[in-house]
C-alpha cells in the first residue's frame, strides 16, 4: 500500500519529510494538499488525524504519524538498507545523528523559524513583520551558528562524515533564511557553514522537493 | 572500551552535568514543589553580571531523563556504572574550555561513554534506550510501529508541551533565586497555550491507552515525567477537570526508577577539572 503525506509542498516541515523520501528512493507516494488557507487543518476531519492541527502527517497502510522528526525517523529505520544511510552505520553514528538532530530541534530552529516566520510568513497570516523579534533571534542565532562554524570546520557534516538526517534537517528553514528571509549573510559569512550550506542544500533531492512548492509552480 | 558492543562490562559512564543545574533543578523541583523557598541552603548565591542561563530553559528539567533512563534499565547498576561529575553554574564551569570540549553549547548534560560523548538529554536518552535494547523497561517499544508513535509524542513533548512549559519553569526559578520578579504575561502566555496542549492529552489518554504510545511505559512518557511533576504540584489547576491526564501524571510521576533518580547524590560528586 503506498504512503501518502498529507501537507504541503511550501510547508518546511513536509519539505523535511518528502526530502527524506527522495533520500531513501521512495517514490511511490502521493501529496496530498492540505490547504491551511482554507483552514482544512483545524477541521474536524484533520484534527482527528493531527490533534494539533499541524502539518504533515504520514499515512503507511495502518500506521499514522505526525511530528515531521518523527515522521523522518520511521522512514529512515523503515527503508534501512536503501537509498542514503541517513541514520548511519554504527551505534555511534546514531548516537551523533540523535545528538545534532536535538541540536536543530532545540537550538537551530526555534530562531530560525521565529526569523522566517516574521520575514516570510507573517503577512500571509494577516500579522506583519516584528523586527524586534528578528534582530532578538539573530543574536541568539549567531551564537549558535559559531558553534557549528567551529564544528564544521573538523566535519563535513553534522554528525561526522557521512550526510545525515540531522543535516537534513536543517534544509528547510535554512533555505527560507538564505533566500527568502534577507538572512544569507548569516551562512556565507562562516566559511565552514557555507561550505556545508552548500553541499546539502545542492543535493539533487532537496531540488527536486523545492520543485514542488506549490508557490513555485509555473502555471 | 567500544561503545559499539553492548554489554555489562562497559567502561564507567560518565554523566557531566551542572551541580546547580542538573542536581539542583531535581533538587529544586521537589523543593519548588513544596513551596518553600526560605529552604533555600541549597541555593546557588547569583552574582549581578550572572551569565546568560541558557539550561534553566530547555532542556535543564529533562536532566533527570539520561540517569532516569539508566535507572529504568533495571539490569544497570547505576551507582557501579555511573560516575556523576558536577558542573557548576556558579563557578562557570560550563564555560570552561575542558567542559566546551565535551559540549560546544555549554549546556547540560553530557554524557561520556568511553570514547563516545553525546549531548541533549533526549540524544543521550534515546542512545541509552538503544545500546540496552532488551534490557529492563523497553522504552522504545517491540515494533517499527509501536516505535513510530513512541517517536511521535516524543517529539510532541519536544514541540508542543515543552515550549509552553518551559518558559513558565524559568520564571519561578528565576524569581524563587530573587534574580528578578516573575514577567506575569509569560506566565499567562505559558498558561494558555498549556491549557490548549493539555486538551489534546486528555483527549487522547482518554481513548483509553495507559501511557502516551499504547500501554506500556516509553520514552515517549519519560520526557514529560520532569515538568510533569513540576506542574502538578505548581499548577495543580491544569490538572482539574481533566482525569486521564492527571492518572497519568500521577503513575508516570512515581515511578520507583523516577524516585530513585531523584535521590542521586549530586552533593558528592566530583567537580570537573
Amino acid at each position: 500500500m503506498a504512503i501518502i503525506v498529507h501537507g504541503a509542498g511550501f510547508s518546511t516541515c513536509t519539505q523535511r519529510t518528502l526530502t527524506t523520501l527522495a533520500e531513501l528512493n521512495v517514490n511511490d507516494y502521493k501529496l496530498e494538499f492540505v490547504d491551511m488557507m482554507k483552514g482544512v487543518h483545524k477541521s474536524p476531519e484533520f484534527l482527528k488525524k493531527q490533534p494539533f492541527g499541524q502539518i504533515p502527517v504520514l499515512e503507511d497502510g495502518d500506521i499514522q504519524i505526525f511530528e515531521s522528526r518523527a515522521i523522518i525517523r520511521y522512514l529512515a529505520e523503515k527503508f534501512e538498507g536503501q537509498g542514503t544511510p541517513l541514520l548511519g552505520k554504527t551505534v555511534k553514528d546514531k548516537a551523533l545523528v540523535s545528538q545534532w538532530l536535538e541540536v536543530e530541534s532545540q537550538n537551530y530552529n526555534p530562531p530560525t523559524a521565529q526569523i522566517v516566520y516574521q520575514r516570510v510568513f507573517s503577512s500571509m497570516f494577516g500579522s506583519s513583520c516584528n523586527e524586534d523579534v528578528v534582530t532578538e533571534q539573530v543574536a541568539k542565532l549567531e551564537k549558535v551558528l559559531d558553534v557549528y562554524e567551529a564544528h564544521l570546520s573538523n566535519n563535513k557534516y553534522l554528525a561526522g562524515d557521512f550526510f545525515s538526517l540531522a543535516d537534513l534537517s536543517h534544509l528547510p528553514y535554512t533555505y527560507l533564511l538564505v533566500n527568502a528571509a534577507g538572512k544569507s549573510d548569516l551562512i556565507t559569512s562562516r566559511p565552514h557553514v557555507s561550505a556545508w550550506w552548500n553541499d546539502i542544500s545542492s543535493r539533487p533531492t532537496f531540488q527536486k522537493v523545492l520543485g514542488m512548492n506549490e508557490f513555485n509552480k509555473k502555471e | 572500551m567500544d561503545p559499539d558492543t553492548n554489554g555489562g562490562d562497559g567502561p564507567r559512564r560518565n554523566l557531566f552535568v551542572k551541580l546547580r543545574a542538573f542536581g539542583r533543578i531535581s533538587s529544586q523541583l521537589r523543593w519548588l514543589n513544596r513551596l518553600d523557598p526560605s529552604n533555600s541552603s541549597l541555593a546557588p548565591q547569583f552574582s549581578e553580571n550572572q551569565h546568560d542561563t541558557p539550561t534553566f530553559s530547555t532542556c535543564s528539567p529533562i536532566c533527570c531523563s539520561p540517569g532516569w533512563c539508566l535507572r529504568d534499565q533495571d539490569p544497570v547498576d547505576v551507582e557501579k556504572e555511573l560516575k556523576l561529575v558536577t558542573v557548576s553554574l556558579k563557578a562557570g564551569h560550563f564555560l570552561l574550555p575542558s567542559y566546551k570540549a565535551k559540549q560546544p553549547f555549554g549546556l547540560i548534560p553530557c554524557l561520556e561513554d568511553g570514547d563516545l560523548i553525546v549531548f541533549e538529554s533526549r540524544a543521550i536518552a534515546r542512545y541509552l534506550a538503544e545500546k540496552y535494547e532488551g534490557q529492563g523497561t523497553p522504552l522504545l517499544g517491540k515494533t517499527l510501529k509501536e516505535r513510530a508513535i513512541i517517536n511521535q509524542w516524543a517529539e510532541s513533548e519536544a514541540q508542543n508541551f515543552q515550549p509552553a512549559i518551559g518558559p513558565m519553569v524559568r520564571e519561578a526559578f528565576v524569581a524563587a533565586f530573587g534574580i528578578r520578579p516573575v514577567d506575569e504575561e509569560v506566565v499567562a502566555a505559558g498558561m494558555k497555550k498549556l491549557d490548549q496542549v493539555l486538551d489534546v492529552y486528555e483527549a487522547h489518554l482518554a481513548k483509553g491507552t495507559k501511557y502516551l504510545a499504547g500501554d506500556d511505559f516509553s520514552l515517549a512518557d519519560l520526557f514529560h515525567t520532569v515538568y510533569m511533576n513540576w506542574m502538578k504540584s505548581a499548577r495543580p489547576e491544569l490538572l482539574e477537570k481533566r482525569p486521564h491526564l492527571s492518572a497519568w501524571i500521577h503513575d508516570i510521576t512515581t515511578r520507583p526508577a523516577f524516585l530513585r533518580c531523584l535521590q542521586l547524590d549530586w552533593e558528592n560528586a566530583s567537580p570537573i577539572q
